[in-house]
């Protein structure tokens, strides 16, 4: 498949995106292998060692009531990897469905389409987000459903501006004139065309829903303690950053930061080599 | 050639659809808060008379529609409803509150545009370079930061461990004589009144969360002066003006420059309003008086009137940001302003 070839060679001439690709490969693995692996309980408490700073015993320290901020790390990894590929996927599917048909039937459709994203984006997302969180209760469904109704617009937007200018394309009547329906026209010919555009979007808007999951939380709005969650525990270490205790805040958000960063970095390389591909 | 009046009021008149919408959509959200406000109201030990009573007196017995229309009446008076919590009206909270939040973000703002516009100058003609790269890498990161944890670093730093900053409490030190408030920005006032030990409590007090607030927006304002810029330096006219062996100052930061600012201002207009929201959690982590606080506190108390308030306020400034960078558009490009 050309997608395949196109990031094959695009990922053996780009050392960052690859390096980043590596390490988000690392990520996932630690996502679903890190539980069994870590060496705590992340929920034990422990308060004899409360508060203490970084030694081999707890690589991260240890937080208020003493369990390991590593372990809570690695836990939180594979829910906050969770939140972001459950919500993009919800986004994914709405927003390319409305993006599909506003650019290939254009007309009413659009109109009725483009009105409804504009709604979307009237507002701050991420208050949106916040709205509807605080509205619908502090549950994990309800977080992931408010980050995917933030993100579709972008995804209705990339969609339907790919498929409004291949419309008329010459493949597009060929399959017509070959007896395919409009539905399997968008179906199997058109959208198809989409998805490495798709791809970039998907990356991108990855790293951003960690981001606003994570600040939903950290403002009290999302995931609830002691489930470990970066936010959470950025947000449970927030109160220790002026008496000197760090390692509460720093580990979760560096953590957060890596993950984030490396999504940013490789949804850039792949737009290069996307964009790249179609000027050739 | 259309008068300025006339595309002010044409704007006007098309941010109005966006601003039904808001009202609709903020009244029922927040209509679905949870929890009941009457019990709220009521006290520690109400009644079930007191509770139906308040219920009766904030329309809530009433069906949604009607609340809706009540709701319309109560705007179109300039009447947001009392909040809960402080027990004042919303538009008073609001006012007083709102020149905080607006100082915190118009100064941020500022910061990012003087931090991206000049590194994505310097990124465009180092085209490819390491130069380009670092800036790159930089403006990545700066994106891929959650504000709430650069906020946190940045006090551990100044605060903590250089003792530079002043505790992360507010907008200025409590025990100190306050100034006199004529515009409520905390630092212009202190220069009107020529106050200059206020000035400087409040430039101390702003610069973190202004700075942390500007690491969000520095992504995509450096990301639009580099494309903008290296879209204009391959241009025509570009070529043109080099072939005239103007110096290379003059050439790129006067005629590139200037041309590449209108995309820029786009940007600046949409980094505004993220801005504002991401306002939310700097105002949380620097206990900073304004309005996002002020929203935070009232969703959690299921404070309908302030919530909705606030919802309308950010999105009545969102909306009139745009008008205002239409306008701008309009008066730094010429061919703008003669289509009319």
């Amino acid at each position: 498949m050309a997608l395949t070839a196109t990031l094959q060679f695009g990922l053996r001439r780009d050392v960052l995106t690859s390096t980043v690709l590596a390490f988000i490969v690392i990520i996932c693995v630690v996502a679903v292998f890190g539980p069994f692996l870590a060496g705590h309980d992340p929920l034990a408490t422990d308060p004899a060692n409360a508060l203490r700073p970084p030694t081999w015993v707890n690589p991260c320290g240890t937080d208020q009531v003493g369990r390991d901020i590593c372990t809570r790390i690695i836990f939180a990894t594979r829910l906050d990897l969770f939140i972001s590929i459950g919500s993009v996927l919800i986004a994914l599917i709405f927003g390319s469905l409305i993006g599909a048909f506003a650019g290939f039937f254009g007309g009413p459709v659009d109109r009725l389409a483009m009105w409804l994203v504009d709604t979307i984006m009237a507002f701050p997302l991420f208050l949106l987000a916040m709205a509807i969180v605080a509205a619908l209760g502090n549950s994990l469904a309800n977080i992931i459903y408010a980050t995917a109704l933030v993100n579709i617009p972008f995804y209705a937007r990339t969609v339907r501006a790919e498929i409004a200018q291949r419309r008329e394309a010459g493949f597009v009547d060929a399959a017509r004139i070959s007896g395919n329906g409009p539905f399997r026209i968008l179906a199997r010919h058109l959208f198809p065309t989409t998805i490495p555009q798709l791809v970039v979007q998907m990356t991108l808007t990855m790293g951003w829903a960690i981001l606003n999951a994570a600040s939903l939380s950290f403002i009290g709005l999302g995931i609830r303690p002691p489930t470990p969650e970066w936010g959470i525990m950025v947000a449970e270490g927030a109160s220790f950053i002026v008496t000197g205790e760090w390692w509460v805040a720093l580990f979760p958000g560096l953590a957060l930061v890596a993950v984030v960063l490396s999504l940013n970095l490789l949804g850039d390389g792949l737009r290069d080599m996307v964009d790249a591909r179609d000027r050739r | 050639m259309k008068s300025l009046a006339f595309t002010v009021f044409r704007r006007l008149i098309l941010g109005l659809p966006t601003l039904a919408g808001v009202v609709i959509v903020s009244f029922v959200l927040t209509h679905l808060l949870p929890g009941d406000p009457a019990v709220y109201f009521a006290g520690a030990a109400p009644t079930p008379e007191a509770i139906a009573d308040l219920r009766k007196s904030l329309l809530l017995d009433r069906p949604l529609w009607e609340q809706f229309l009540a709701y319309l009446g109560h705007l179109a008076h300039g009447d947001l409803g009392r909040s809960l919590v402080t027990g004042q009206p919303v538009l008073s909270d609001l006012y007083t509150r709102l020149p905080a939040t607006l100082e915190l973000t118009l100064t941020a703002l500022a910061l990012a545009i003087l931090i991206a516009v000049p590194l994505g100058v310097l990124a465009a003609l180092s085209k490819g370079s390491v130069v380009d790269h670092v800036c790159r890498v930089f403006s990545t990161t700066a994106l891929s930061m959650p504000s709430f944890f650069t906020s946190l670093l940045l006090v551990f730093v100044f605060y903590y461990a250089l003792g530079v900053s002043p505790a992360p409490l507010g907008r200025v030190d409590p025990m100190a004589f306050p100034v006199t408030e004529r515009t409520g920005f905390v630092v212009v006032d202190s220069v009107l009144a020529a106050d200059w030990s206020s000035l400087r409590d409040g430039v101390a007090h702003i610069l973190l969360p202004a700075t942390a607030l500007a690491l969000s927006g520095i992504g995509p304002l450096m990301r639009i002066t580099r494309g903008a810029m290296l879209g204009i330096l391959s241009s025509d006219f570009m070529r043109a003006a080099r072939s005239y062996d103007m110096s290379r100052w003059k050439v790129v930061y006067v005629y590139a420059l200037r041309n590449a600012l209108l995309p820029v201002l786009t940007t600046a207009g949409f980094v505004f309003s993220f801005l504002i929201s991401a306002n939310v959690v700097i105002e949380k982590v620097f206990s900073w008086p304004g309005i996002g606080s002020y929203a935070l506190e009232a969703l959690v108390a299921s404070d309908y009137a302030a919530v909705q308030g606030f919802v309308l306020a950010v999105a009545t400034v969102y909306v009139l940001t745009n008008i205002f960078i239409d306008i701008l558009y309009g008066l730094v490009d010429v061919r703008v302003r003669l289509a009319g």
